[in-house]
Order: C-alpha cells, then structure tokens, then sequence
C-alpha cells in the first residue's frame, strides 16, 4: 500500500522484535509513517531528529536498557516536544499507572490489540 | 527467543520478506525505507540476538542483510551461521565498515558490501539478487 507523502509519523518501541514487527507493518498497512525502536535510547534519538517529525510514540513500559517506557515519558513531557504518547504493558496494573501518563489516559495491555491500538492513535489525532 | 511468531497471516504471501539487522537506528530506518519502495517487506532488527530470534521464528525469509559490528554477545557473523544452519536456502548480505571478506567467511556471505554505502545503491543490489533467485527457482 502506498503511504501518503504527509501521513503522520508513528514511533513503536518495544523490545520484542515480534510485537514489534506486527504492529508496526499493520500501522504501515493503515497509511502510518512508521520507525521502529527497540529500546527507550533508541527512541529518544528518533525523536529528537529533525528528520522524523514524530507525531504518536507506542512504547511498551518494560524496554530493554537503562530508560523504561515511563522514562521516556517523562522525557518527552519535559521536552519542549509535541509529541503524543501511547503506553502498553503485559500488566494490567502497570498499564493502568501508564495510563496516568498518558495524555489520554489510554492503559493498552499487551499483547497490542491492533484495533484498539488504531482506534488510540486516531483519537489522539484528533485532539 | 522470542515467544510469539511471525505467521503467514501477517506477512503477504507474494511479497518477499527482508530481515535487516542494524544498530543505528537512523541508518536502519533509511536502509529499511529504500528496500520496502521496491516492494519487500522488511523485519527491522536493532541486535543479533533479535535477528536470530527472527531467523527462527518467521514464516517466510528470502534474504538477510545483517551489520557485523552490534551491541551484545553475538554479531552479524553469528547472524550468519544461525541463517546457513537454519534456512540454508536464504541469501545473506553482509556489510561492514572493519570487516574484510576473506576465504575463513566467505562461506557465510552472498555479497559483502563496505559500509557506507548508500541506501539506495544496496536497495538495488538486494532486489537484483532476490529477482535473480525467484528467477532460478521458476527455471
């Protein structure tokens, strides 16, 4: 599928190279611009490179490295970035702490319901 | 290992599949965009223990690019060998800025490419050679 030239710009960060793949080639498969990041440096890199223009970050809390998803969170909110931000978690009471971190309050539970996760992604889209 | 796989269901059938093992996120977001305009699908690994993790678990491979150099315990030449003992049929690329392409690891290798090199050129090179492979396989 071909993706528009102004499709906005999705990053997925996870550790698990699986999950990671699958949701990413299904958000490429909806018209996303999409960039993989496999822990939480990683992603703050892609985010903080001019070139990517990162409109939605989906990261799981559990990353691998020094920086959780939480971290990057916290990161993001204190940049000066316009950056939406998407949490997931393989525990229900880890994602719903996530969810207090999110600008929408959205507590995603893994492993990703692609639906769901679409339907997060075009609410935050449109606020 | 990875727990889950990548099934036929959420790779298409008819398009071959990319397994591309880079650290640099940046480079392997550029790499990864060239390859999937020409049509390939890509799996996007930032270690070898992803890569090898991918080597095991998808449904369809056709060729795998790997880095030598990457953070962890294992490289790309380890990439290598798990590809040759597992899907002895796929074709792998190897690149590398250190590396040199010698008689001990030419067996792991169907092209060696010196790094940088850009995108676009090693798009080329990867299409040409999976085209070159469908073609044998319809002989």
């Amino acid at each position: 599928m071909e993706r528009a030239e102004n499709a906005e710009s999705i990053l997925v960060v996870d550790g698990d190279v699986i999950a990671r793949t699958v949701i990413s080639e299904y958000l490429r498969h909806c018209g996303f611009r999409v960039i993989e990041a496999g822990t939480g440096e990683e992603a703050l890199q892609v985010i903080r490179h001019p070139k990517f223009a990162i409109d939605v970050v989906l990261a799981d809390v559990e990353l691998p490295g020094d920086l959780s998803g939480f971290g990057l969170a916290q990161r993001i909110r204190k940049s000066e970035l316009e950056v939406k931000m998407l949490l997931a978690s393989a525990g229900e009471g880890v994602a719903n702490t996530a969810g207090d971190l999110c600008e929408e309050g959205p507590h995603l539970v893994k492993p990703y319901d692609q639906m769901l996760i679409l339907d997060h992604i075009k609410r935050l889209r449109a606020r | 290992m990875a727990a889950e796989l990548i099934s036929e269901r959420e790779l298409e059938r008819d398009r071959p599949v990319v397994l591309l093992a880079e650290d640099e996120p940046l480079i392997r977001f550029d790499f990864a965009e060239e390859i999937r305009r020409l049509g390939f699908q890509v799996i996007e690994a930032g270690n070898a223990d992803e890569a090898i993790d991918v080597v095991g678990s998808t449904a369809r491979l056709d060729l795998v690019i790997t880095d030598v150099r990457m953070p962890g315990k294992r490289s790309g030449m380890d990439v290598a060998r798990a590809v040759r003992q597992e899907r002895p049929g796929v074709l792998i690329v190897v690149m590398s800025g250190h590396l040199v392409q010698n008689s001990q690891n030419e067996h792991l290798m169907d092209l060696f490419v010196s790094k940088p090199t850009p995108s676009d050129e090693l798009a080329g090179a990867i299409a040409e050679m999976i085209n070159a492979g469908s073609a044998e396989s319809h002989e």
